[in-house]
């Protein structure tokens, strides 16, 4: 039998639903870092994305999912999955959004990203990057959709557009939206919110 | 190129996603000479950088081993199905963790609910509720844990066993050889006391009461010791256990009883009184 890491995700798929544990174990250490990133940008909820990331994956092994790998990627249907499944316990309005207080900035190359010139400051101060989450969390979803897939895990726009089923066009526009509100936000925040106050807020959102 | 047209490429040109090196030259060209342009361009390269520092965090977070054994469970348990429900469960998401242990806690406590519905009816016998001394012959009065009763003694009734008449259902909580015995005083009973009991429950007769009937575990001729007997009032429901017929209409109204108890306070036999 041919090792599992060098097989696609059609048919690691074919053999996961066969019952091969090791195929399945590919499969998901293939695809489970971006499902959960997607989930863990979009709520800011370590268990609300571990959550997800599991009926994701609950989903495909129990041919619940109706993925047909004839019609698309994998990927591409692993975030539709999530996407949807975010969306759902996002709109039952009950999410308590609460950044992480152990968020680790220490391992960033700060010096190197440090913008010239830079009318904001620099928003790569470590203290500063949690005001930048949390203004992404407070994004509308689809702007949030555009900055998680195009800036967050770094996708084209037209991978961004065939996960989230829409023009590539329309990506662009919330992408370069999304970029206009962030810039506001943290401008106005900056003058106005000590960063440090906003580090242990908690808020609700629907 | 003017102000709005560099709008439209600001956040490409910020995430250098501009392909174009003309199109990129244009760009930075107009930056050059309009300081609202270069301000906002500024903006949004640090934004952009900002973005990428977070990516660049990011980049290692991962779902927890808990769901990555979860799915393990999931799958062997979807291989061979006969697995345990306890791997199952681990599998689940927790707000379904929690739907199930809600699920037992109720059944848990239907189940407590029903013990105790059970308990109740076959410890109502023991419910001793009423003081009244039924004879006139009272000579002793016996104190128990519960409340106050009247215990009189009198000479001990004869339950003779005779040919039973057929009947099609018997308490379910019974012995075999009990029910058996109890069916055959209760069929005789039955058939003396349907009529003067019907007659007592349409309020015709002053004053009814049946032979006594056994216990459990007492055979129909008690052994010769000094006996008591106590009036208690039963649920109305007592008459079925022993094979009597009861006016449903009147199911929530006690019956009176004397309860006769051995030397011991046991309980031998009881007849059912209305006065």
């Amino acid at each position: 039998m041919s090792d599992p890491q060098t097989l696609g995700d059609k048919e690691l798929l074919r053999l996961t639903r066969a019952g091969d544990e090791s195929a399945f174990m590919v499969l998901y250490h293939r695809h489970q870092g971006p499902v959960f990133r997607f989930a863990l940008q979009m709520s800011g909820d370590k268990s609300l994305s571990d959550d997800v990331t599991q009926e994701v994956f609950l989903a495909l092994i129990n041919e619940t999912s109706g993925f047909d790998p004839d019609r698309g990627s994998l990927a591409a249907y692993l975030y539709g999955v999530a996407r949807n499944q975010v969306r759902r316990h996002l709109e039952r309005g009950k999410l308590q959004i609460q950044l992480d207080e152990n968020f680790n900035d220490e391992s960033l190359p700060l010096e190197s990203m440090v913008a010239v010139g830079d009318p904001l400051g620099d928003l790569t101060v470590r203290e500063n990057l949690s005001a930048l989450r949390e203004a992404i969390l407070t994004l509308p979803l689809h702007y949030r959709e555009a900055v998680a897939l195009c800036d967050l895990e770094e996708l084209s726009y037209e991978e961004a557009a065939r996960f989230i089923g829409c023009a590539v066009g329309t990506i662009r526009s919330r992408l370069h939206r999304a970029h206009a509100l962030l810039v506001q936000k943290l401008g106005q925040s900056k003058e106005t919110v000590p960063t440090e106050s906003r580090r242990s807020t908690m808020r609700y959102f629907s | 190129m003017n102000c709005q047209e560099f709008e439209g490429y600001l956040v490409d040109l910020a995430g250098e996603r501009v392909e174009s090196e003309s199109l990129r030259a244009s760009l930075l060209q107009h930056a050059g000479q309009c300081s609202r342009c270069a301000s906002r361009i500024a903006a949004h390269r640090n934004l952009a950088s900002g973005l990428r520092a977070l990516a660049a965090k990011m980049a290692v977070e991962k779902a927890s081993d808990q769901v990555k054994q979860a799915l393990r469970q999931q799958l062997r348990q979807r291989v061979n199905p006969t697995t345990t429900s306890a791997k199952a469960s681990a599998a689940t998401t927790p707000w379904q963790r929690t739907a199930t242990w809600a699920g037992l806690a109720a059944s848990v406590l239907v189940l407590v609910g029903w013990a105790l519905v059970q308990r109740n009816r076959e410890s109502g016998m023991d419910k001793v509720q009423v003081v009244q001394a039924p004879r006139a012959a009272t000579d002793s009065r016996v104190k128990t844990a519960g409340p106050a009763v009247t215990a009189t003694q009198e000479k001990l009734p004869q339950i003779v066993p005779r040919l039973p008449r057929p009947v099609k259902t018997r308490p379910p909580h019974l012995s075999k050889a009990v029910a058996e015995q109890r069916v055959q005083v209760a069929s005789r009973e039955s058939r003396r006391s349907e009529q003067r009991l019907s007659e007592s429950e349409s309020g015709t007769a002053d004053r009814v009461e049946t032979e006594f009937l056994p216990f459990m575990a007492v055979g129909p001729q008690f052994p010769s010791e000094q006996r008591q007997f106590v009036r208690v009032k039963l649920p109305r429901s007592a008459l079925q256990v022993f094979g009597l017929p009861m006016n449903m209409e009147r199911l929530r109204e006690p019956v009176q009883a004397d309860v006769l108890l051995g030397e011991d306070g046991r309980a031998l036999a009881v007849r059912f009184v209305r006065d």
